[in-house]
């Protein structure tokens, strides 16, 4: 990844969106440990259990949970895990960081709107562990709008 | 430094995650403790699991095996379902030794008797399942357990234990359906049955109608089905399934032993256990 020199003159845009990478950043870091703990689980053959709702066993144990050997949980860390890199690096000045955590925020989000379908229409069953996933997901992505709103415009520069 | 620091930042937190990763993995395989030997007391459960075939040990020795008086017959029409019991014994043989009439486990609590035996029960191995079935893994089991009974024919010994997980609303009922029909002698029937449709009763608000459905269709005897199912018989059999799983400290479903080896999750499948399998008749994959 290359580093470009963070930029200089920080307007006030630019310290909040930096923060939000921050806050960004240990957000998906909840990510990851869903994932890893929801990874072990699958290669352990265990199935997590669920607290607030009944499916975990369903939905985990599903065709869907993994792709091949490579269960889906493990992909979700490391997707996690790249953006936290990502967003880290974007609040240490890396600009080209923030443009690929979005991408990934949103491929993310693409997937994870794929994934409540298959629970809702699919499996007819809900697991607390990928709503939480879910929920986690959104937030990225919640952060990602707000960064590109608080995007400086031509006009906030002159 | 400054410019390092994100970079040293994601690696620590990448070799945390991977730490923690293996910590909660070995946590999770940590494999139940040994089974203390069977001791020489009438409680313990003679489980002689058949031995790879030409071992030498004990094959011909006069069975400790002889029927127990509180242990009910097998039922004559179960065939290929062989119900066999497993009676306490005092002896002390070397483990898998096998008997031609019965199955003898020497490790962990007892469990139920007479046995749910699907197969020859003379066959040099001898898998033994714990299952649930509310249980998706288990329900994905089912059928490849079939095939490998198929495939392996007389070598090939299948045990069903009950293990009703209290997570699921509906295992316990499902369990003491089962049960109650194998009073009637048609245990492997509705299992096959409560598997085969699953993925009806287990969303079903209601299971009652769905489990009389079931003994109807595989020809029970409703009323006696009914009764047998609330009955002590039943749950007595369950609870002594359930005693021995805990005794083996099992926590999850399915659980496979083969001759005695629990077999990891992680080789839950077809190839990994026709390995096992193979491997316990010493012979080259099958």
């Amino acid at each position: 990844m290359s580093a470009q020199n963070p930029a200089p003159p920080d307007s006030s845009r630019d310290r909040l969106r930096k923060r939000l990478y921050a806050v960004a950043a240990i957000v998906a870091l909840l990510g990851v440990a869903d994932g890893i703990y929801l990874t072990v689980e699958h290669i352990t053959g265990r199935t997590a259990e669920c607290i607030a709702s009944s499916g975990c066993q369903d939905v985990l144990s599903s065709k869907y949970a993994a792709m091949g050997p490579i269960p889906l949980a493990a992909l979700g860390a490391f997707a996690y895990f790249t953006v936290f890199s990502a967003a880290l690096l974007a609040a240490f000045g890396y600009r080209k960081c923030g443009t690929f955590f979005a991408l990934v925020v949103v491929l993310m989000f693409s997937t994870t709107l794929w994934l409540l379908y298959l629970q809702a229409f699919v499996l007819h069953a809900f697991c607390d562990y990928c709503l939480f996933s879910a929920g986690v997901t959104t937030v990225l992505t919640l952060i990602v709008i707000a960064n590109s709103l608080l995007r400086d415009r031509p006009s906030d520069v002159a | 430094m400054r410019r390092s620091l994100p970079f040293l930042i994601i690696g620590a937190v990448l070799l945390v995650a991977l730490g923690a990763g293996v910590i909660l993995f070995r946590y999770r395989m940590e494999p139940a403790p040994a089974p203390p030997p069977a001791a020489p007391t009438p409680a313990s459960t003679a489980i002689e699991l058949p031995s790879p075939s030409g071992s030498p040990t004990a094959t011909e020795a006069p069975s400790p095996i002889t029927s127990s008086p509180e242990i009910t017959p097998p039922p004559p029409d179960v065939s290929p379902t062989a119900e066999r019991s497993a009676t306490p014994t005092g002896t002390s043989t070397p483990k898998a030794t096998k008997s031609s009439k019965s199955i003898v486990f020497r490790y962990g609590r007892p469990g139920a008797e007479p046995l749910h035996i699907r197969g020859d029960p003379a066959a040099p191995v001898v898998l033994e399942e714990f299952g649930d079935f509310e249980c998706l893994p288990c329900s994905i089991v089912w059928p490849l357990l079939e095939k490998l009974e198929n495939d392996y024919s007389n070598r090939l010994v299948v045990v069903f234990r009950q293990h009703p997980l209290k997570k699921h609303r509906y295992a316990l009922d499902a369990a003491r359906a089962a049960e109650a029909a194998g009073l009637q002698g048609k245990f492997w029937e509705m299992h096959d049955t409560l598997y085969r449709n699953r993925a009806t009763w287990v969303p079903a608000d209601y299971l009652g109608p769905n489990l009389n459905g079931y003994a109807t269709e595989i020809g029970l005897d409703l009323d006696r089905f009914k009764t047998d199912m609330d009955g002590e018989a039943v749950a007595r059999r369950i609870a002594a399934d359930q005693d021995r799983g805990e005794s083996l400290n099992i926590d999850r479903t399915p659980v496979l032993f083969i001759n005695g080896e629990q077999i990891a999750p992680t080789a839950r499948d077809e190839k990994g256990l026709r390995a096992a399998i193979d491997k316990a008749l010493g012979s080259r994959p099958h």
